[in-house]
C-alpha cells in the first residue's frame, strides 16, 4: 500500500496568485499539457489507463477505459463535458479545486479533451457555485490568450473551444445523463441507457462526460507517468484522493490522502477526531448521503477506497465523510437525507418520484411520533420496490441510505413508534405538528 | 413502420414466455410480445409517440439481465428470452402499481374514465390489493378547464406524458408541459394560455387515466354502456376512422379507431365534435308537402308519387339534381342512373364544400368526405359554386321544372326562387331549402346509413350505421330507387351491398373492390381498401 | 420548494405561481441572450443562460420574458415554464432584493442550521419562504450548497457566507442595504 507523502491535487491551491496564469505557469501548470499533445490522443488514452485512475465523481469507473470507448475517427464533432455539479451531501472537492486552482482543473480538461480527440469541452457547473464560475470564466479568457483554448493549440493541429456553462439549480443535474438534457437547455431528465454517451451523448454526438477531480489527476498522470500514480493506494484503488470531512469533525475540509487511507488516519490524525471529545461516534456515512450509514466498529480497520467500501456495503462515491455523534437522534439523521432526495427527484419515473417521497413521509412521521409497527417493514419494503426499476440510480441512492438507517438503527425507529415521539428529546414530542 | 415482409437477414427470432417470435431487427420487447398475442401493460408507450420509459409497468424479466427491464426500450436481441410472467415480473408490477396509486385520488365513482380505465384495469390484475400508504395525499388541480374542450385533473395524472409528447411531436405546438419535480411534478399548460390546437381531443383518447377528459363527454355516459361501431368519421374529406360510441340510439361520443393508411391514430377536432353540436332546426320525421303555405304530412309512398308524376311531366333538359358529396357511392350511383336513364339530360351538379386549407396533419379544406367517390362514379364536380350558381340562375329564371336536392349540407345553401320550379329536398332536418320546399322526405342521418365513402386519396371505407333514425327515413339509394321504379325503370335492390356490387360491376375505377370471395363490403373490411 | 416538511402536516399542494408580468426584456438584455445562443452548437442550450440574463435584469423569470426567450430560442412558452419551474434558481415570483438561502442538508444541519433558520426567522420576522415587508430579504432553505466543511453557511446573492455563528450572520445582513 502506497502512503501518499506529498500534496498532489492540492499542491498548490494554497498560493493566492494560483487563479492567474502567469502564477500557475510558475508552478508548472501548463506545462503537461505541451507534453500531452506530443504524446498523441492513443499514448494518452493507454498511460490513464495503466494508471488505474477511477473517476471521482461517485461511481468510480476507470477513467481510461471510458475514454477509449470514444471514436477514434469521429464523424461528428466529440465532446468532453466537466462535471462540476458537485451537489453531493458532504462533498467539496471539486470547488476547492477550482476556485484556487482553476488552471489546474482547465489543464487537465484540455488534455482529456485531446485524449478522446474532441473538439469542444463543455463545462457544466452547478449554479450556486459563483465563485469557482468566476474563477474558470477568467482562466479560461487567460488560457484563451495563451492560445492553450482555440484554433490549432500550441501548433498542434488540434482545435477546441471551451463553453462554461452554469446550472440552475438541480442535484440530479449531477447524473451524466441529466446533466447532458440540462446542458441541452431541458429538464434535468435522466436519459435511457443504452445507448451510452460515447455514442450518443450532447446533441447526439460522442460524448465523455467526467469529474472535476478525476480530470485534475491527468496532467500529474501525465507529468510524472502512470507508474508513479498506480504507486499510490492499492491495486485497483489508484492515486491521491481528496476527502471531504464534516459534521461532529474537530476540524472539517478537505484532505488529500493516497486512495484507501485507514479510517483512523483520516478521521483522527487529519480530522483531529471528533468535534466534542466528551462524547461518542455514533454513525459515519462515508461517501456522500447517497451511501449506506456505517456502524464505528464498521469503520474500525477500514480502508477508504471504492473496493474496501464496497465489500462493506457502502460506498466511497464522493468521498463526503459525515461523522455523527451521540447527540444525533439516527431516525432524525434518516429524514434529514431522505428530505434530501425526496426535494431532488426529478419525478421522470413512477418508483422515484412517488417513492422518494413516501419514504421521507414515513420516517419524517416516526420522527414526529405518528409512526405505526408495521412502518419499519413497510419503509424497507417500499425501498425494495424502488432498487432496480428506474430509469437512473437515484432511487437506489435514496433507498439503500435509507435501508441502512433501518437495519442498523432498528432500535431508535422501534423506540420512536413505541414512546410515540423522539426518545432524545427533553419531553417526548407531540404526535403530528 | 414499412407493412412489406421482412427477408430473413433482416429478423431475429427470441423466446417469450416458452414460445418462438421472429421480428424485425429495431423491434422492442414489447413489440415482439404483442406480437405473439402477449399484453405487457402499459402507460407511457404509444405506438404512435416516441419512447419515454418512465411509466415502468412494462417490466419484464430477460435472461442473464440482473435487474427487471422495461420492455418498451429493449430491443429484442436473437437468442433472448424473455419472461413477460413469474413471481419476479409480478412483484416489479405490484411495485409499480402501489406507487400510482399512492396519491392517486379515490375519484372512480365521478371519474370518466372508469371502465376504460388502465390504472383500473392493471391495478386489478396486477395490484396489491391493499393500501400501504398512510400520509396525506399530494394535492392538485381538479376541473382545471386547459381549453376549449379539455379538461386537467392532475390529481389523478400519473405523468406519462404521453399528452405532452403528442403535443410536442404531431401537432407541433407544445402547449403542454411537466411543471415543477419530483413527487409534485403535474402537467399544465402555460399560464393564461390553453391546449388550443385542432386536436387537442386526441390527448384525451391516450391519457390512460382520467386526468384528460373531453367537456363535451363528460360525466354524460358511463362507457360500459356505450357500443362502439367502427365506422369513418363525415366532417371533411380524410375520413379518419371512428368508433361510433353509441347509447340510447345516441351517438355520446367519437373516438378515432387506428388505420395507418388513412389517420394513423388521430381525428381532429372538429370531426370529434361534430356529432355534438346541435342543429338549429328540427329533424324531419315524416314527408311532407308544402300546401297553401303550410307543410302537411304525407306518407311517403305518396310522396313518391306525387314526385315521379311531376318528373314524368318534366320537359327534357329541366330538371336539375344537386346532391351532396356527403352521400355515399350507392346513393351517388343511384342519383345518377336517375339522371342518365330516367329523366334525359338531368343536369347534375355536386356543389363544392370548401373551408380553410388542408393542414399537414389529417385536416382536409373539403369538407365533405365523398367528393373522390362522386368524381370516380363519373359525377360532374362543381368548383367555386360555378354550376350551381348556373342551375339556381335557371332555376330563377324558369327554365327549370324541377329541382331536386339531396343530401346533407347543401340546402342551406339553397333559396329556391318563388314561383319557380318544383323542389324537391330529401334531407334530415328542416333547414334552408329543406323548410320551403315543395315536398320533403327525411333521410338517414349520420350513423343512420350505411354505405361507401372514398375519401381524397382514394382510399374506399364502409361507413356504418348504429342507430334507428326517429321518424320514417331513408337512405338515399332506397329512396331513389323507389323513385326509379315510379318512373319507369326496375330497379330492385335488397340493400346497400347489393348497390355496391353494381358499382363495381358497371365503374372500372372501383375494380380493385372486385374479385374477392365475400363481395366488395367484406373487402372494405374495417380498414377500407385502395382504389 | 422550500419549507418545512413534516410527517402530518398542513396540505401539500402542487402548483408553480408565476408571477404575471408584461415587461418586455430589454434590447440589451436581448442582445446578451442572442450572444449566449452564439456560443452553442445548437439554440435550446441558451435557455438556461438565456433565463438567468432574464432573472438578473428583472429580478425573477418573469412570464413575457418567458415568452420572449421562448421565441428566441424556438421552443414553445409552455416548454420554457417547465424548465423554469424544474430548477430552484429561478423565481416565478418577484423576491426581495437579498436572498438568504440556508442550507440545511446533513452536515449544515449536524452544525446547527435548525437554529440559524430559526434565529434568521425571529430576527427578520418571517417564515421560511416569505419576504421581509421591505423588500430587503427573502428566506429560503436549501439544500447541500457543497460547502459542509465550513458549516453552517448560507448563500445571499452571489456570495458565500461560511462559518456561521448568529452574530456573524447580524453583522452580514447588516451591511446588505
Amino acid at each position: 500500500m502506497g502512503a501518499l507523502n506529498e500534496k498532489v491535487l492540492t499542491l498548490n491551491v494554497g498560493y493566492e496568485d494560483q487563479t492567474s496564469i502567469d502564477a500557475a505557469m510558475k508552478r508548472g501548470t501548463w506545462s503537461r499539457l505541451k507534453k500531452a499533445l506530443s504524446m498523441g490522443p492513443d499514448a494518452l488514452v493507454e498511460e490513464v489507463k495503466k494508471s488505474g485512475l477511477r473517476g471521482r465523481g461517485g461511481a468510480g469507473f476507470p477513467a481510461g477505459v471510458k475514454w477509449s470507448f470514444m471514436p477514434k475517427q469521429p464523424a461528428k464533432p466529440s465532446y468532453l463535458v466537466v462535471n462540476a455539479d458537485e451537489s453531493e451531501p458532504g462533498t467539496f472537492k471539486d470547488r476547492l479545486l477550482m476556485e484556487r486552482d482553476p488552471h489546474l482543473c482547465l489543464e487537465g480538461f484540455l488534455i482529456a479533451a485531446f485524449a478522446i480527440r474532441a473538439s469542444a469541452v463543455f463545462i457544466y457547473i452547478r449554479g450556486e457555485f459563483v465563485a469557482g464560475w468566476k474563477a474558470l470564466d477568467r482562466a479560461i479568457a487567460e488560457a484563451r490568450a495563451k492560445g492553450f483554448i482555440g484554433k490549432n493549440v500550441l501548433n498542434s493541429g488540434w482545435d477546441v473551444d471551451v463553453i462554461l456553462h452554469r446550472g440552475a439549480g438541480a442535484y440530479i443535474c449531477g447524473e451524466e445523463t441529466a446533466l447532458m438534457e440540462s446542458l441541452e437547455g431541458k429538464r434535468g431528465y435522466p436519459r435511457l441507457k443504452p445507448p451510452f454517451p460515447a455514442q450518443h451523448g450532447v446533441y447526439g454526438n460522442p460524448t465523455t462526460i467526467n469529474n472535476v477531480e478525476t480530470l485534475a489527476c491527468v496532467p500529474h498522470i501525465v507529468e510524472r507517468g502512470a507508474e508513479w500514480f498506480a504507486g499510490i493506494g492499492r491495486e485497483k484503488n489508484a492515486g491521491p484522493k481528496l476527502y471531504c470531512l464534516s459534521g461532529h469533525v474537530k476540524r472539517p475540509g478537505v484532505y488529500e490522502a493516497e486512495l484507501g487511507v485507514p479510517f483512523e488516519t483520516l478521521f483522527n490524525e487529519m480530522g483531529g477526531g471528533l468535534l466534542d471529545p466528551a462524547r461518542r461516534l455514533k454513525a459515519v456515512i462515508p461517501g456522500g448521503s447517497s451511501a449506506a450509514v456505517l456502524l464505528p466498529e464498521e469503520c474500525a480497520g477500514l480502508t477508504m477506497d471504492f473496493d474496501a467500501l464496497a465489500a462493506k456495503g457502502t460506498l466511497l462515491g464522493s468521498a463526503g465523510v459525515m461523522f455523527m455523534d451521540d447527540s444525533v437522534c439516527m431516525v432524525r439523521a434518516c429524514e434529514r437525507v431522505l428530505k434530501f432526495y425526496a426535494h431532488e427527484s426529478c419525478g421522470q419515473c413512477t418508483p422515484c418520484r412517488i417513492g422518494s417521497d413516501w419514504i421521507h413521509r414515513i420516517v419524517a412521521r416516526i420522527e414526529a411520533g405518528g409512526g405505526t409497527p408495521e412502518d419499519p417493514g413497510t419503509l424497507v419494503s417500499v425501498c425494495d420496490g424502488m432498487v432496480g426499476k428506474t430509469i437512473c440510480v437515484f432511487a437506489d441512492a435514496a433507498a439503500i441510505p435509507a435501508k441502512s438507517f433501518v437495519a442498523k438503527f432498528r432500535d431508535a425507529f422501534d423506540e420512536h413508534i413505541m414512546r410515540k415521539g423522539c426518545p432524545m428529546k427533553p419531553a417526548p414530542a407531540a404526535a403530528g405538528a | 413502420m414499412a407493412d412489406e415482409t421482412p427477408r430473413p437477414a433482416d429478423t431475429i427470432t427470441l423466446t417469450i414466455d416458452g414460445a418462438a417470435v421472429t421480428v424485425p431487427k429495431g423491434t422492442t420487447v414489447l413489440q415482439a410480445a404483442e406480437k405473439a398475442g402477449l399484453d405487457v401493460p402499459r402507460y407511457c408507450y404509444h405506438p404512435g409517440l416516441t419512447i419515454a420509459g418512465n411509466c415502468r409497468i412494462c417490466l419484464v424479466d430477460v435472461e442473464k439481465m440482473p435487474k427487471l427491464v422495461t420492455s418498451c426500450t429493449t430491443l429484442a436481441a436473437e437468442g433472448m428470452v424473455v419472461r413477460t410472467s413469474g413471481e419476479k415480473v409480478e412483484d416489479g408490477r405490484r411495485a409499480v402499481m402501489e406507487f400510482l396509486l399512492a396519491n392517486h385520488p379515490l375519484d372512480c365513482p365521478i371519474c370518466d374514465q372508469a371502465g376504460e380505465c388502465r390504472l383500473q384495469d392493471y391495478s386489478f390484475q396486477h395490484g396489491s390489493g391493499a393500501q400501504r400508504f398512510q400520509e396525506e395525499r399530494i394535492k392538485g388541480f381538479k376541473q382545471k378547464s386547459v381549453g376549449e374542450h379539455i379538461m386537467l385533473d392532475t390529481e389523478r395524472c400519473i405523468v406519462c406524458t404521453r399528452c405532452v409528447r403528442f403535443c410536442d411531436e404531431v401537432t407541433r405546438t407544445g402547449e403542454l408541459g411537466v411543471f415543477q419535480r419530483g413527487a409534485f411534478s403535474y402537467i399544465d399548460t402555460f399560464p393564461q394560455r390553453g391546449l388550443d390546437n385542432p386536436y387537442s381531443g386526441n390527448t384525451v383518447d391516450i391519457c390512460p387515466v382520467g386526468a384528460l377528459t373531453l367537456k363535451e363527454f363528460r360525466f354524460k355516459k358511463r362507457v360500459w354502456w356505450i357500443k362502439d361501431v367502427p365506422s369513418v368519421c363525415g366532417s371533411c374529406a380524410r375520413g379518419c376512422n371512428v368508433n361510433l360510441g353509441t347509447s340510447d340510439n345516441r351517438i355520446y361520443r367519437l373516438t378515432p379507431r387506428e388505420n395507418q393508411s388513412v389517420n394513423k391514430w388521430w381525428m381532429c377536432d372538429e370531426g370529434r365534435l361534430a356529432i355534438h353540436k346541435p342543429h338549429a332546426a328540427p329533424r324531419l320525421r315524416r314527408a311532407g308537402a308544402l300546401e297553401d303555405g303550410r307543410r302537411v304530412p304525407i306518407e311517403h309512398p305518396a310522396a313518391l308519387d306525387r314526385l315521379a308524376q311531376k318528373l314524368r311531366g318534366a320537359r327534357p333538359g329541366s330538371v336539375g339534381i344537386v346532391a351532396s358529396a356527403s352521400l355515399t357511392v350507392e346513393d351517388l350511383w343511384l342519383v345518377r342512373r336517375l339522371a342518365t336513364e330516367c329523366l334525359k339530360d338531368a343536369r347534375v351538379v355536386i356543389p363544392e364544400v370548401l373551408r380553410g386549407k388542408d393542414d399537414a396533419i389529417l385536416i382536409r379544406a373539403d369538407k365533405t368526405p365523398n367528393r373522390r367517390g362522386a368524381e370516380m362514379l363519373g359525377l360532374p364536380l362543381d368548383a367555386g359554386d360555378e354550376s350551381l350558381g348556373a342551375l339556381l340562375k335557371d332555376a330563377r329564371e324558369g327554365r327549370l321544372d324541377a329541382l331536386l336536392i339531396f343530401g346533407a349540407g347543401v340546402e342551406g345553401r339553397i333559396k329556391p326562387p318563388a314561383g319557380g320550379p318544383y323542389v324537391f329536398a330529401a334531407a334530415t332536418h328542416a333547414e334552408g331549402a329543406a323548410a320551403e320546399a315543395d315536398l320533403v322526405i327525411p333521410i338517414a342521418a349520420y350513423g343512420e346509413f350505411e354505405g361507401t365513402w372514398v375519401n381524397f386519396a382514394g382510399h374506399a371505407q364502409r361507413v356504418r350505421k348504429g342507430l334507428v333514425p326517429e321518424g320514417i327515413a331513408l337512405e338515399v339509394w332506397f329512396l331513389v330507387a323507389e323513385l326509379m321504379r315510379r318512373i319507369g325503370i326496375g330497379v330492385r335492390f335488397g340493400s346497400s351491398a347489393d348497390v355496391l356490387a353494381e358499382v363495381v360491376a358497371k365503374n372500372a375505377a372501383f375494380k380493385p373492390l372486385a374479385g374477392t370471395p365475400g363481395g366488395p363490403v367484406k373487402t372494405l373490411g374495417a380498414l377500407g381498401a385502395a382504389l | 420548494m422550500s419549507g418545512p416538511l413534516s410527517g402530518s402536516g398542513p396540505l401539500l399542494r402542487v402548483g408553480v405561481r408565476f408571477a404575471p408580468s408584461t415587461r418586455n426584456l430589454s434590447p440589451e438584455a436581448l442582445k446578451k441572450i442572442d450572444e449566449a445562443i452564439a456560443r452553442y452548437p445548437e439554440k435550446r442550450s441558451a435557455l438556461l443562460p438565456a433565463l438567468w440574463i432574464a432573472q438578473q435584469e428583472q429580478g425573477y423569470c418573469a412570464p413575457r420574458a418567458q415568452e420572449q426567450i421562448a421565441e428566441k430560442i424556438g421552443v414553445s412558452p409552455s416548454f420554457v415554464a417547465s424548465v423554469v419551474s424544474f430548477y430552484t434558481m429561478y423565481h416565478t415570483q418577484p423576491v426581495g432584493r437579498h436572498v438568504i438561502d440556508v442550507c440545511t442538508t446533513v452536515s449544515c444541519w449536524l452544525r446547527g442550521s435548525d437554529a440559524l433558520v430559526a434565529h434568521l426567522e425571529r430576527k427578520l420576522g418571517i417564515r421560511v419562504g416569505e419576504t421581509t415587508a421591505d423588500k430587503r430579504f427573502t428566506l429560503r432553505t436549501v439544500e447541500c450548497l457543497g460547502s459542509c466543511g465550513t458549516a453552517p453557511m448560507c448563500q445571499i446573492g452571489d456570495d458565500y457566507h461560511e462559518d456561521l455563528t448568529h452574530e456573524r450572520i447580524d453583522a452580514v445582513l447588516s451591511g446588505l442595504s
